[in-house]
């Protein structure tokens, strides 16, 4: 893994910008975001602080890696995105200096602020943190098998081991609205989805088609909640806050809904949890527990459907394919690469890559953004273990995490 | 991206005893896309290395040998004692920490990150070229 550390304060940062700027903030969401400093979450935090200070702030981007020139290309000229990156002065890269590099060389034209310098290479643990094992040697450190801590890092090189909030919260820039949930009233941002305003102050809705990074596509109905003066169950992912909304989150109805969905779900498809590398850790069997939903009333499909085991980085099997779209939109939006969409009709339904063709015969960047989108089994990593005699593989249990 | 060379396969078989109970793992990530490592790579340093007589009893593909995760989900078998590790630097340190009791003999050799540098000449104009920055190891 490259590691890259905070060269600039905040203070510098803004000394950088001016209120004319048109920003664009980016990052990639694999090295820099197991460091710690990258990754949606943190473009939000700065997203947040650069507004509060004024600052025109156009679009966050999130790309799978920024070190393949050719996605970033691919999201230059984007068609939703081209007329962004057009109007923008500064991009502000969160990632690390080889990101930096090719930002450069796609758009010479803007200025492209440097606020990570990467050290070397290192490794990242649960237990131990991230770790610098090899650093660059042009850099007045050693290499350490056992790893060197960021801070150490820092205070040799005179870097910041910590993102750049780390001193303070810092709270979004936005209108406020009150609205009522299951009766208790709650201040909330105007323009947030229901379902995340609910989720931000602690209601639990069950979702699965929604992430905070891709947003909802009210394909899973899970997340669907009762307003009062409006007709039905409304999907609480694809609808805007509004002041004074009244909203029921939990009640029998809404229960014995949702419990009734995850029925279908589970009988459109043949999930077999056993030989699942995401067994226990899957989102589908998650809020099967959670919902009580204890044996299967509907007869569950039996036809398999064939496994793209074709990729050499994950494998697709669609017969644990929830068809949320997830992947579709991670790979539209995250890689940018437009690679799978939905294929066929009703209960033919399956995601398709390239021009239905295998995945690793398509235009797939093998970036990994579909496998961390994907709420089953679906999409997994291409994980094996090869033994015996004859070099046999078979799969090695595991996800990306 | 972590820039990768393949090692040469006589440097390898130097670590290397015919009386080793070997282990192969690859990373499946930046050396695959580097053509260093990845199944297939894997595979075919498997056989070669059986075709010579080393006893490779198994091999792992894992995505990210950097992570501590995905040795976490490996299971060695029993008498393994040397691990080749096909992957950047920081996965060799990792599997020095996983398997302290194990020899570890890379199969790549880490080069680095590759970036642009930029040199004004005397003319005062703006040079720029591609420059692997080197890690050590």
């Amino acid at each position: 893994m490259i590691i890259s550390m905070r060269s600039m304060s905040y203070e510098d940062l803004k000394k950088q910008l001016t209120k004319d700027d048109k920003i664009v903030l980016w990052s990639c969401d694999t090295c820099v975001k197991h460091t710690g400093i990258g990754g949606y979450d943190k473009l939000t935090i700065l997203e947040n602080m650069l507004k509060k200070d004024g600052f025109n702030i156009l679009t966050k981007e999130l790309i799978g890696v920024s070190c393949v020139p050719d996605l970033i290309m691919d999201r230059k000229i984007n068609i939703t995105k081209k007329d962004i990156f057009e109007e923008a002065t500064v991009i502000i890269p969160l990632t690390c200096e080889a990101g930096w590099d090719e930002l450069n060389e796609v758009f010479p034209e803007k200025k492209i602020i440097k606020v990570l310098n990467t050290v070397g290479v290192g490794i990242c643990s649960e237990k131990r943190g991230t770790l610098l094992t090899n650093p660059f040697e042009d850099l007045d450190l050693e290499p350490d098998p056992k790893g060197i801590t960021l801070r150490k890092v820092a205070e040799k090189l005179n870097l910041f081991d910590t993102f750049f909030n780390e001193d303070k919260e810092v709270l979004p820039v936005k209108e406020l609205v009150e609205i009522t949930i299951n009766g208790q009233k709650v201040k909330v941002n105007k323009g947030e989805t229901l379902l995340k305003s609910c989720l931000d102050n602690g209601f639990k809705v069950p979702h699965l088609c929604y992430t905070d990074i891709l947003g909802g596509a009210s394909a899973c109905r899970l997340c669907v909640v009762k307003i009062k003066d409006m007709r039905g169950l409304v999907a609480s992912c694809s609808i805007d806050v509004a002041d004074g909304m009244e909203i029921t989150t939990e009640d029998d109805e809404l229960t014995e809904y949702r419990r009734m969905n995850l029925e279908l779900i589970l009988a459109s498809q043949k999930h077999d949890c056993l030989f699942c590398t995401h067994n226990n850790k899957c989102e589908l069997q998650d809020l099967i527990h959670e919902l009580g939903v204890e044996n299967k009333q509907l007869r569950q499909e039996e036809t398999l459907k064939p496994i793209d085991d074709s990729s050499m980085a994950f494998t697709y099997d669609s017969n644990k394919c929830i068809l949320c779209g997830r992947c579709i939109r991670a790979c539209d939006e995250v890689a940018g690469k437009h690679n799978l969409a939905f294929l066929y009709r009703g209960n033919d339904t399956i995601v398709a890559s390239g021009m239905n063709e295998n995945i690793g015969e398509s235009d797939c960047a093998t970036c990994l953004a579909c496998v961390l989108a994907c709420p089953t089994g679906a999409l997994s990593e291409r994980m094996r273990k090869f033994d015996g005699k004859d070099w046999k593989p078979s799969k090695l249990y595991g996800y990306y995490q | 991206m972590i820039g990768t060379r393949d090692r040469k396969y006589a440097k390898i078989v130097e670590e290397l005893d015919k009386n080793d109970t070997i282990s192969i793992i690859s990373c499946n990530t930046c050396v695959r896309l580097s053509g260093t490592g990845g199944e297939i790579k894997m595979n075919e340093l498997a056989k070669q290395l059986r075709e010579d007589g080393y006893n490779v009893v198994d091999g792992y593909l894992i995505t990210l040998p950097c992570e501590d995760y995905y040795f976490e989900n490996i299971e060695l078998s029993k008498h393994i004692d040397t691990i080749i590790m096909m992957s950047c630097a920081s996965g060799y340190a990792n599997a020095s920490y996983f398997y302290p009791n194990c020899k570890i003999v890379s199969a790549i050799d880490s080069r680095g990150v590759v970036v642009t540098e930029e040199k004004i000449t005397e003319d005062g104009e703006v040079k720029k070229r591609k420059k692997l920055r080197r890690v050590k190891v």
